[in-house]
């Protein structure tokens, strides 16, 4: 997986490209360390546009997103998903968690 | 489905020849139980840590690939008959895409799979990521829950990958299929599970618990056997044409 994470102000980018499975765990708590790092924020866009496919493991890093937005006061969206990520997402009913585009 | 006679042929990509011994003398004897298939019934033996990629490893005429990396690599294939088969190390499991590079063989030896790969391709990695994380590396996924939790899981994921006794445990995939349905089955080696009798919904805020749901919705039937250690998914085929 390939992942970015670039802030302007008070809004951040997440992008996430390739794949989104267990094999990438080890890889969340640094993504989540960084979005904390990254200083105050109103708003972060989850860019989905590259992610070719998701599996339930992959699923539990927007539920840590989610836990961060909680205790942040943080609106995330989520946009660009596709094929078999966007029906991953929706049958995990995450569009109650999350603004989707 | 019926039990060929003659041997399958071995290849060996590993860098040195073990293995090779052995496993010719179990193809001679009739124990690597592969199926006849007209795409043909060759067994790889390869080295899942030291390959830099495994894309090509079940191109036919090869039918079987097994990671030499493997603890007791030949260890009960004789009561896994398959017309595709891939056992790799819980480490090669994690660093290669094999679930991708199974379903690929699939559709290639069965074109009209290819409407229900991602179906196939969501379950099998549901199973296969449940094989290596509870199965062989002994996590609790439910240590996942909270952000100090996820810490130590990812932590002892690692340290458990680099500890030959849990990352040389392998993780076998075994496909079977006549003209109605498929067969897949996912086997690990780790300490077993109670699976749940059913799958009830998983809340959306839930870091885990929705893998063997996902199973569930996306086969025609699940089984757990070997106390929780082997998976088998029934899936029906497409109609040709």
């Amino acid at each position: 997986m390939k992942y970015a994470l670039k802030t302007n102000g008070n809004t951040a980018q997440l992008s996430l490209g390739g794949t989104l499975t267990f094999a990438e765990a080890p890889l969340f708590p640094k993504i989540l360390a960084e979005l904390e790092a990254a200083g105050t924020l109103n708003s972060l866009d989850i860019r989905l546009g590259d992610l070719s496919f998701i599996d339930s493991t992959g699923m539990s890093l927007f539920v840590h997103i989610y836990d961060v937005s909680q205790t942040r006061n943080l609106k995330v969206s989520v946009q660009g998903a596709i094929g078999p990520v966007a029906a991953a997402l929706e049958r995990a009913a995450f569009q109650t968690l999350f603004e989707f585009k | 489905m019926n039990r060929t006679v003659s041997s399958p042929a071995i290849i060996n990509r590993a860098g040195v020849k073990r293995g090779l011994g052995r496993f010719g003398r179990l193809a001679a004897a009739g124990l690597l139980p592969l199926r006849a298939d007209e795409h043909g019934r060759m067994v790889v033996l390869f080295e899942g840590a030291g390959t830099a990629s495994v894309e090509d490893i079940l191109c036919p005429p090869a039918a079987w690939a097994i990671d030499l990396d493997c603890i007791s690599p030949d260890h009960g294939l004789d009561r896994l008959p398959a017309r595709l088969l891939v056992r790799a190390s819980t480490v090669a499991t994690v660093h290669h895409d094999i679930v991708g590079m199974v379903v690929e063989a699939l559709i290639q030896r069965l074109p009209r799979l290819d409407s229900i790969g991602v179906d196939i391709r969501l379950a099998l990695q549901e199973a296969v990521s449940n094989a290596v994380m509870h199965g062989n590396l002994c996590l609790d996924g439910r240590l996942r829950s909270s952000r100090d939790g996820l810490a130590a899981f990812t932590q002892a994921m690692q340290r458990r990958l680099a500890d030959p006794r849990f990352g040389r445990r392998p993780v076998t995939i075994a496909a079977d299929w006549n003209h109605t349905h498929m067969i897949i089955r996912v086997e690990d080696r780790g300490r077993g599970f109670t699976p749940p009798a059913v799958s009830l919904p998983v809340a959306p805020k839930a870091c885990s618990g929705r893998g063997i749901g996902q199973i569930r919705t996306l086969c025609q039937r699940v089984a757990f056997t070997k106390g929780g250690r082997r998976i088998t998914m029934r899936f029906c085929l497409p109609s040709p044409g």
